[in-house]
């Protein structure tokens, strides 16, 4: 059983597939959600044997109740501005945010949701003090993962979102803009993929990992956009 | 043995309805409530449930009870139809709710779309999706008590030259009371409850669209104890309401009605 963060569905799913073809007696299971609400599963007592999380954040707090064992670094994503084609606010790019319209972001503790807030507040540097408030005034939604934010705008019921660069990949949808944010204002989200102490796959567990993080697994990883 | 077994079954099936209940508060510290209970999260989506719910009762009794009465008493081509597809929604997954109203009242939604602007979003959505789930056991139980009415009654103040719209108000409304008021809680109930279709339709917002359920959904996933509480007081909630409903029933002057049971 692997969890793994929202934002990794499309490569992990490539990657279990892969990994069942080296060892056809596996079965990977998967199961996506926020990674905040992989950490409260884990805390809860899931059994799972491999979990892999979008921050450092939830992976250390995991390692320091002793759940998961030796946490590596072994992709790194950006976030993105994602506005509706033709949205009847007329929203184009990241100035615009501040005129009103519908935006939808990740709740805080999602940790796509704590980056865009943190997007916003490094944007102040661009478009002055009280850019990030002015702003999350047009905050209609806060969703429970990255995916959802994503899907709001893509059927049209937001004008913008805040995703990561990745989760533009997987969808090739012209009724989106992507648009970039300026490095030196971005985030840099770190992936973390570890075992969980507790479980009993433990050499299958290393096995998994090796391979995520090994020239093939990497080649997988940067095909979806990530770093 | 067959007594043996069968006893096995019923505390088997009666502990594991009751237990998750009880693990609720024992897993509580009584600390924990009382901070929460002040927390701004618990406190608006209180005040959000409270008022969306009661909304959406008013509304489904306004506009259900005129089709309830229609669907007991009329006679016309299509009746069965309009009464299954009345009940359609209360046997529909949420989810499926939820992506029916987006495609019905968002932004890009059948309605929505000559409206110029999605209802999604807003306090509205929130009643809308409660409506949409709760307003048809409303409208089943108020139909079952017009039909439970008995029609002599009806006939005696009709031919003494009471006019039916007063023999509606004065006969047919007080001798379905108790089933009125019995679908109105079991309607509430489901409005207070109502978590799918509103996550999806109407979005997830502090005091506008996070209701009990979504404030709970969204404390579990940054502070458990948070959804702990507001779980502990849903299910406090829901207990009065059982308690309300039965003790409604049971009144002596209007007996245990035969439509109490649905």
């Amino acid at each position: 059983m692997v969890l793994a963060a929202s934002s990794l569905t499309e490569p992990f799913e490539q990657l279990a597939e892969e990994f069942e073809r080296r060892y056809p007696h596996v079965r990977v299971r998967l199961n996506f959600a926020g990674t905040q609400q992989l950490r409260v599963l884990l805390e809860q007592g899931l059994p799972a044997d491999v979990v892999a999380t979008a921050n450092a954040l939830h992976m250390r707090a995991l390692g320091h109740r002793g759940l998961v064992s030796q946490p590596e670094l072994f992709a790194r994503n950006r976030l993105v501005l994602v506005v509706l084609r033709g949205n009847p606010a007329g929203i184009g790019g990241l100035a615009d945010l501040t005129r009103p319209h519908r935006l939808v972001l990740a709740a805080s503790s999602v940790p796509a949701g704590g980056y865009a807030r943190q997007v916003l507040s490094n944007l102040e540097a661009y478009f002055g003090q009280d850019f990030s408030e002015s702003v999350l005034k047009n905050l209609v939604s806060e969703e429970s993962n990255v995916k959802s934010v994503l899907m709001k705008v893509v059927m049209g019921e937001a004008d913008a979102g805040f995703v990561y660069a990745t989760d533009v990949v997987a969808v090739s949808d012209d009724s989106l803009i992507v648009v970039p944010i300026p490095t030196p204002a971005n985030v840099t989200a770190d992936y973390y993929i570890a075992r969980v102490a507790a479980e009993a796959n433990q050499a299958l567990a290393r096995d998994f990992i090796d391979f995520v993080l090994s020239p093939e697994g990497r080649e997988v990883l940067s095909s979806y956009g990530f770093e | 043995m067959y007594r043996l077994l069968a006893a096995v079954a019923a505390s088997l099936i009666l502990i594991f309805l009751v237990l998750p209940l009880v693990a609720v508060f024992t897993s509580l510290q009584w600390t924990q409530v009382v901070v929460n209970l002040y927390d701004p999260l618990v406190f608006s989506a209180m005040r959000l449930s409270l008022v969306t719910s009661i909304i959406s009762v008013a509304a489904s009794v306004l506009l259900g009870t005129p089709l309830a009465y229609i669907l007991a008493r009329g006679h016309f081509r299509g009746k069965r139809l309009v009464g299954a597809l009345v009940e359609l929604p209360m046997v529909l997954p949420p989810a499926v709710a939820g992506v029916a109203l987006l495609l019905a009242f968002g932004r890009q939604g059948l309605v929505g779309r000559y409206l110029g602007f999605g209802l999604s979003f807003s306090t509205l959505a929130v009643i809308l999706a409660q409506v949409f789930v709760a307003a048809p056991l409303y409208i089943r139980a108020a139909r079952g008590s017009f039909t439970a009415v008995d029609l002599d009654l009806e006939r005696v103040s009709l031919t003494l030259g009471v006019p039916p719209s007063r023999t509606f108000y004065r006969v047919t409304i007080p001798l379905s009371l108790p089933g009125l008021f019995g679908g109105m809680i079991m309607t509430w109930a489901r409005a207070m409850g109502e978590f799918g279709a509103t996550i999806m339709f109407a979005g997830n917002l502090q005091g506008v669209t996070r209701t009990l359920p979504l404030a709970i959904y969204t404390a579990m996933q940054s502070d458990f104890s948070a959804a702990m509480v507001m779980s502990a007081l849903m299910i406090i909630v829901s207990v009065a309401v059982l308690l309300l409903a039965r003790g409604v029933l049971r009144h002596p002057e209007w007996g245990e009605g035969s439509v109490a049971e649905h």
